[in-house]
């Protein structure tokens, strides 16, 4: 048995168990996330799709260890990530939607920085610092400013960040969201090759073709609920994963009503 | 379901100026609005700004009027520095908000269906339109009926009237097009920060600077500022006054060629923001791509423990991030300068002056006051990586510490070459070292009991936040946070105040040894105590200053 097939076999990477979050605001409260039941398997990508507010990004990071849930309990690993969340950093790498880096570093500096904090031998930083920057393509960009990147150039740092202390589990909010083409597919080879290696990988996505593409499983989430979840096959069916997200969130057009778009042509 | 009228739009090739004029006004109030509903201090601020810009006017106006019956000389004394104080006002403002102001910005506008022409009415319309042209207004209308004569002359007062509101927008829309222009690198936005750093430090130091005048110097200063184009402009309705009128149309003349130029250069600005594509000029790090290059060869005998890393970091974010940069000149200018005019004004003969540099370091307790708010909303990365909270105060609150030693050691220098304190200023050097324990310690418990947030963004007098409220509550503290460092620092002061007045050099010696040690420990302490407050809700501090919601 390979190193990976015995990562495969492991306890389940991510088990929430009734976990909600909610948020005051001035006078109504917001429940983000409403008594989910997870359970992501180790090894493989597991994607959790949603529109926008459904509530992933705070799932993500109560998983994390960012955001504190009300209630339930979340195991990494066989870990429990609350009430001591500093008990799973080292399985973990981090990918937020927000990605609030460190701008004045140079990307260099701060895969340098993040992994001489995590412990990381010199020597091996160095390596991993190299081929990091090497294999994501940063050439003579590696000496520049964070501050300056692009989009695409900020994802990839900060996976190349979340990578750098090779986590057993990699989370990653909307890893492609604002990403061109060509760095797309970048992230998706080095997060195979993470995955070959028996990583687990869990990512959010607006973006449903990727997911379809990249992930064994899959949650749909919607208004702070799991409404499916389990293998993509299981929960497609024959049909396309986007299809099956719009009716289970009850999406509808409303393009029908917008008669007046026939008027166009008289303005030519 | 709202529905768009195409064929007629709103704003469109057919428009007629004034209807490109109402739309800009009702643009202008629209973005004034929604800038303050939401929140009740947003209303409370905006409407104490606004009143006090609208009576401010009206009393200047008066002032300016009723100063016109004075004698002449002391007429355009008063009429020189009211257009130049305005002046400066519409000059300096857009350095101070950094340029931004939706109504005026080209880039939003040219979304809309105008032509170049209609495009360029509508944003000179609406740099006429808004609180301050409004308060200008009212101002200059107070210098017209104050100083215009009762002849058919008082039309080129009228002239020269308006042609120092045109001056006053148009200088002040040539301003905001350079900065747009410096806006679009982040080299450019760094240095309008360092500008309006330094200009508002400036500005504090001539204001302290008019108690130390002697009335001959005062007239000097006034009279120099004849030469600026407000002043031109007083001196022309001064010679209106006085029924010289050819050298006064001559002035006006230039000045209005100077107010057309600034328009030309504004306009020629907005045809080239929409057209060049953004040039960014990217700046390196450090030029090693050595790992180990992270921690700065002087903190290396320290190892790479996680607080000798995040101090490293810190310490570069000292030199690169506007944010810290701003707020180090800030401490060094002002505290430095507020001590000098201190000892200025109660006496510097006496070497023992030179200890009155201590003032100096209360500009920068800011900084110390405040370690996690600045830039927290990166402190994820950290805390992921597994850095733990004590450490990130600890090696944040090392990085503040520059902000109160180097105006210190700045004042102090500076006093001791003024009262041959040099004894004195070794002294003070070594104090400024090893006290700093003592605001350090404070600090980091005003650190997490009053967290500020302050995003490392281009501009960091544009913080959002301090609008919400939270800064009255955050100053509050700061307070407290001061008088406890005073009352903290009273016993190693009073050590080394007794061996220094006493003569006995051996006292003073243990003074400053104490003073180490005990700084030393107030700053353990204070960390300890600080990490006592947060215990078990260090992930909801994080996440707080991270802009995400925390508590439930």
């Amino acid at each position: 048995m390979t190193s990976a097939d015995s990562l495969r076999t492991r306890t389940p990477a991510v088990i929430c168990r009734d976990v909600r979050k909610s948020f005051k605001g001035r006078s109504t409260t917001t429940v983000a996330v409403d008594n989910v039941s997870l359970e992501i398997p180790s090894g493989g990508f597991y994607g959790v799709v949603g529109p926008n507010g459904a509530g992933k990004t705070t799932l993500l990071r109560a998983i994390t260890g960012l955001t504190r849930p009300d209630e339930g309990s979340i195991d990494v690993s066989g870990v429990a990530v609350w009430p001591n969340p500093d008990s799973i950093r080292a399985l973990m790498g981090v990918l937020p939607d927000d990605l609030r880096l460190f701008e004045r570093l140079s990307g260099r500096e701060l895969l340098a920085y993040v992994g001489t904090l995590r412990g990381i031998d010199t020597n091996e930083l160095q390596r991993r610092v190299d081929e990091l920057l090497d294999v994501l393509g940063f050439g003579a960009n590696a000496n520049e400013l964070v501050a300056d990147y692009s989009t695409g150039m900020r994802k990839k740092i900060g996976l190349a960040a979340a990578l750098i202390h090779t986590p057993r589990i990699l989370f990653l909010d909307e890893p492609f969201e604002s990403v061109d083409p060509v760095s797309v597919r970048v992230l998706q080879d080095v997060l195979r090759a993470y995955q070959r290696a028996g990583g687990t990988v869990v990512l959010s996505s607006h973006v449903m073709d990727t997911v379809e593409l990249l992930c064994q499983n899959v949650a749909i989430m919607h208004s702070g609920r799991i409404l499916r979840s389990g293998p993509i096959g299981e929960v497609c069916g024959n049909d396309r994963l986007e299809d099956v997200f719009i009716e289970a969130v009850g999406g509808r057009s409303e393009a029908t009503a917008l008669g007046w778009f026939d008027r166009t042509e008289q303005l030519v | 379901m709202t529905t768009f009228d195409v064929r007629e739009p709103t704003i469109g090739r057919s428009t007629e100026t004034a209807s490109l004029a109402s739309t800009m006004l009702r643009l202008k109030l629209t973005l004034l609005r929604n800038g303050i509903v939401g929140s009740r201090a947003r209303l409370i601020m905006a409407t104490l700004t606004l009143s006090a810009s609208f009576f401010g006017a009206i009393i200047s106006a008066f002032r300016l009027a009723a100063r016109a019956s004075d004698p002449p000389a002391s007429a355009l004394e008063s009429l020189t520095l009211g257009l130049a104080m305005l002046f400066g006002l519409w000059v300096f403002g857009p350095l101070l908000v950094g340029g931004v102001d939706d109504s005026l910005d080209p880039t939003r506008l040219a979304l809309l269906p105008l032509t170049r022409r209609e495009l360029r009415q509508g944003l000179l319309i609406g740099a006429f339109i808004g609180p301050l042209p409004l308060a200008t207004t009212i101002t200059l209308i107070g210098v017209f009926l104050g100083f215009a004569p009762h002849t058919p002359a008082s039309a080129l007062t009228f002239v020269a009237v308006l042609v120092a509101l045109f001056l006053n927008i148009g200088m002040s829309r040539a301003m905001s097009i350079v900065l747009a222009f410096s806006g679009r690198s982040r080299r450019g936005k760094d240095l309008a920060v360092l500008l309006a750093s330094l200009g508002a430090a400036a500005l504090f130091l001539g204001t302290q600077s008019l108690r130390f005048l002697s009335d001959a110097d005062k007239k000097q200063v006034l009279h120099s500022l004849r030469w600026l184009p407000p002043g031109q402009l007083a001196v022309a309705i001064s010679e209106i006054r006085a029924g010289s009128f050819l050298p006064a149309v001559i002035r006006i003349g230039a000045i209005g060629a100077l107010a057309i130029g600034c328009f030309r250069v504004w306009l020629s600005g907005i045809d080239r923001i929409l057209i060049d594509p953004d040039a960014i000029r990217h700046e390196r790090g450090a030029a090693s791509s050595e790992v180990t290059a992270i921690v700065p060869r002087f903190l290396q005998p320290w190892g790479q423990r996680p607080v000798v890393v995040l101090a490293s970091k810190e310490l570069r974010y000292l030199v690169r991030s506007p944010q810290r940069r701003s707020s180090l000149i800030i401490s060094i200018v002002i505290g430095t300068v507020f001590a000098l005019l201190q000892s200025l004004r109660y006496g510097h003969a006496n070497p023992s002056a030179v200890f009155g540099a201590a003032v100096a370091a209360l500009f920068g307790v800011h900084a110390t006051n405040n370690v996690l708010g600045t830039d927290g909303s990166s402190l994820w990365m950290e805390q992921t990586a597994g850095a733990r909270l004590r450490d990130q105060l600890a090696a944040r609150s090392v990085a503040a510490a520059p902000n109160l030693v180097i105006p210190t050691i700045l004042a102090s220098g500076v006093l001791a070459a003024l009262s041959h304190g040099w004894s004195e200023f070794a002294v003070m050097t070594i104090c400024s070292l090893t006290f700093i324990g003592v605001p350090m310690g404070v600090g980091v418990v005003v650190s997490v009991v009053a967290p500020f947030s302050q995003p490392d963004v281009g501009n960091p007098y544009s913080n959002k936040r301090v609008t919400t409220g939270q800064s009255g509550l955050v100053s509050i503290f700061a307070v407290v946070g001061i008088v406890s460092l005073m009352v903290l620092a009273t016993p190693p002061a009073a050590v080394i105040a007794i061996g220094r007045f006493t003569h006995h050099p051996s006292v003073m010696v243990a003074g400053v040894a104490f003073s180490a040690v005990y700084s030393w420990f107030i700053w353990k302490l204070g960390l300890r105590f600080a990490m006592r407050i947060v215990r078990g809700r260090e992930v909801d501090l994080l996440a707080q200053l991270g802009g995400r919601r925390a508590v439930a």
